[in-house]
């Protein structure tokens, strides 16, 4: 094999060039390297490639003077030049692949990392105000916007950060100071609302104070506007409040002003019986009982008896009932829903009616129960059914319009016995629904 | 001789009294039911013979004597009924008489005494009164106002616009206006509202919808 000594001219000549350009390169990574504080091993290899770079430039330098000048080669020209040529070719490549390798790092660390000069970009893009100083106020580090505050507060530039910060603290400066203490709330001029902290900081041992302006117009607005429905909020309860007692003021004279005029009535009708009274022959006059009723009426005067109160739909029906010996067997809860009722109570009186009338039984029963949404109402009796088919006229047709108005369904079966049913929405929260 | 078996209906305690009173004092009538409310006042007379009904018209439970009397005429065709009220509502005659009541009698203006009338009616006669009792109304009288101003004036108490009793009535709206001006001109009532109040009140017409 070919020593790389007795390799060409042109050969040695172009091995020489990229020695030298890949030490050129081997320095620039170098002190790239040293310039970005790279890791142990990027260093060591950014060394080492100098290193290897600088004795193969070496090598081959004094390869090429002892051809030139056919000088004695010296101890590192000797080597290089005994190796074989495709040795030092090898050599070159595996350097400038380490070169390569190197770069594309040194790139990807450069791309990376936060230089001054980024981070003082960075915060001078902040919309919040920031300002960093040491503990006797000298600004380590200060961005526009902080400067801009400082500017518009003062008319200065920020020099000293702890007079700035005391001054705020004071409530000094152009604006209106809305808090001051531990942390200060102030609006300039423009209208801008700014908040105000500072705190301590321990960096690599040594204190340094941070102070930040946050921007909370928007916030400090939205607090303005919930503050004032706050207080509106307040303003309508107390209004309710007062509102409920009129209410129970109002209801309690109603309740009042009613019962007076039952009393008044109750003596207006006193009156009218004494007049129908006098009306009558002297003979048929019958004082104990027109006494009886002026006895009540001065006792619902005297509040020593109650006023009659009317009975309730379903008692007066029971009782109807009673006075044409028939029992009404109701098996289920009778709706609290009015609207319902006053399906239900006419139903059951005109079944009444008909088991009088045409069954002549003596017992109606009536089935409620809900199905969901619906309340549904089953009528039948015990007395005959009926012959033939139903005809629905009367008082059946007036219920069937009355059930289809309220957006129900009636139906009726003859056989093997009456049957009236009647299915109405609404029947489970009370709520009407069509 | 067989006394005369009467239900009295009345809502007001007083009333009731009032009329048994009588019944007890006649050697003719004898009170078989007394209830408080025409609700349910046709199923008396179902199974057990009922001669005659004193029937109030406007009971404090909402049900209406005239609507009973309708179910029972129906029921018992030859019950007779004696519509008693102490409203002057100038409709109810006319109603009554359609359904078929057989007399009227007013609680507290009606020349006869209740038993006349009731003697009368079982005789077979009609006792109607002439008109309702006079009634005022601002400074004109009941009969002052024609049979249309005082449809209109009955729906105006429930509280609607002109809209809802022009369309009730099956007239113009222009018309409704018409009427309730000529009422506040005979009555003198400031507004629509004091004249439904004041209509409402003396009773001259009261909705039973």
């Amino acid at each position: 094999m070919t020593c790389y000594f007795a390799l060409s001219t042109t050969a040695q000549g172009i091995s020489g060039v990229c020695a030298l350009l890949l030490t050129a390169g081997a320095l620039f990574i170098l002190i790239s390297a040293c310039s970005l504080r790279p890791g142990r091993w990027s260093a060591l290899a950014a060394s080492v490639l100098t290193a290897g770079s600088f004795l193969l430039l070496q090598g081959i330098g004094d390869v090429s003077r002892c051809r030139i000048f056919d000088d004695t080669p010296t101890f590192l020209g000797g080597i290089f030049g005994a190796l074989p040529g495709a040795a030092v070719v090898f050599l070159l490549l595996l350097l400038i692949g380490v070169e390569a390798v190197l770069l594309v790092k040194l790139k990807h660390r450069r791309e990376n990392m936060l230089t001054p000069t980024a981070t003082k970009e960075s915060l001078d893009a902040l919309p919040d105000g920031i300002c960093f100083f040491a503990p006797n106020g000298q600004p380590l580090l200060i961005n526009t916007r902080m400067h801009r505050i400082c500017g518009e507060l003062f008319h200065m530039e920020l020099q000293n950060g702890e007079v700035f910060w005391q001054r705020l603290k004071n409530g000094e400066g152009n604006a209106r100071f809305l808090r001051t203490g531990a942390t200060v709330l102030l609006r300039t001029g423009e209208g801008r609302v700014w908040d105000f902290r500072c705190r301590k900081l321990t960096v690599n041992r040594t204190e340094v104070r941070e102070l930040i302006a946050c921007d909370v117009t928007t916030s400090y607005r939205l607090n303005r506007e919930l503050d004032e429905r706050n207080r509106s909020l307040r303003r309508v309860n107390e209004r309710l409040r007062r509102y409920s007692r009129e209410v129970e003021r109002s209801t309690m004279e109603n309740e009042i002003l009613t019962a007076k005029i039952q009393v008044h009535d109750n003596i207006g009708r006193s009156l009218l019986m004494l007049r129908a009274y006098l009306a009558q022959p002297r003979q048929e006059r019958r004082r104990d009982e027109l006494l009886l009723l002026w006895r009540h009426t001065v006792a619902v005067l005297k509040n020593e008896a109650v006023p009659e109160k009317p009975g309730s739909d379903w008692e007066l029906l029971r009782k109807a009932a009673q006075s044409v010996d028939v029992e009404i067997v109701r098996d289920g809860e009778l709706p609290e829903n009015e609207r319902q009722r006053a399906v239900v109570i006419p139903a059951v009186h005109e079944c009444l009616t008909n088991t009088v009338k045409h069954a002549g039984g003596d017992r109606l029963y009536l089935t409620l129960r809900n199905k969901g949404n619906v309340l549904i109402a089953e009528l039948t009796n015990s007395g005959a059914p009926p012959r033939g088919p139903i005809q629905e006229t009367g008082g059946l047709l007036d219920l069937r319009r009355a059930v289809e108005k309220a957006g129900g369904k009636m139906t009726t079966e003859a056989a093997p016995r009456f049957l009236l049913r009647v299915e109405l929405p609404g029947g489970g929260n009370g709520q009407w629904q069509r | 001789m067989a006394k005369i078996k009467v239900m009295i209906v009345d809502d007001q305690f007083i009333s009731r009294q009032l009329f048994e009173m009588y019944m007890k004092t006649s050697e003719k009538y004898e009170t078989v039911y007394s209830v408080e409310s025409a609700a349910f006042a046709d199923t008396f007379v179902l199974k057990h013979s009922i001669d005659l009904v004193l029937m109030d018209i406007l009971m404090a439970d909402g049900s209406n004597g005239l609507e009973a009397a309708v179910r029972i005429k129906k029921n018992c065709p030859d019950v007779k009924i004696i519509a008693v009220t102490s409203m002057p509502e100038t409709s109810w005659l006319k109603r009554a008489r359609q359904i078929g009541i057989e007399s009227f009698w007013y609680k507290e203006a009606s020349k006869e005494t209740l038993l006349e009338v009731m003697d009368r009616t079982m005789a077979g006669e009609s006792v109607y009164p002439d008109s309702p009792p006079p009634v005022r109304l601002g400074l004109a009288t009941g009969a002052e106002l024609t049979e249309r101003e005082l449809e209109v004036l009955r729906i105006m108490t429930t509280g609607v616009s002109n809209a809802a009793i022009a369309k009730k009535l099956n007239i113009s709206e222009s018309t409704v206006k018409n009427h309730i001006h000529h009422m506040l001109e005979k009555t003198g009532c400031e507004s629509r509202t004091a004249l439904a109040i004041q209509a409402r009140v003396s009773g001259i017409v009261i909705s039973t919808e």
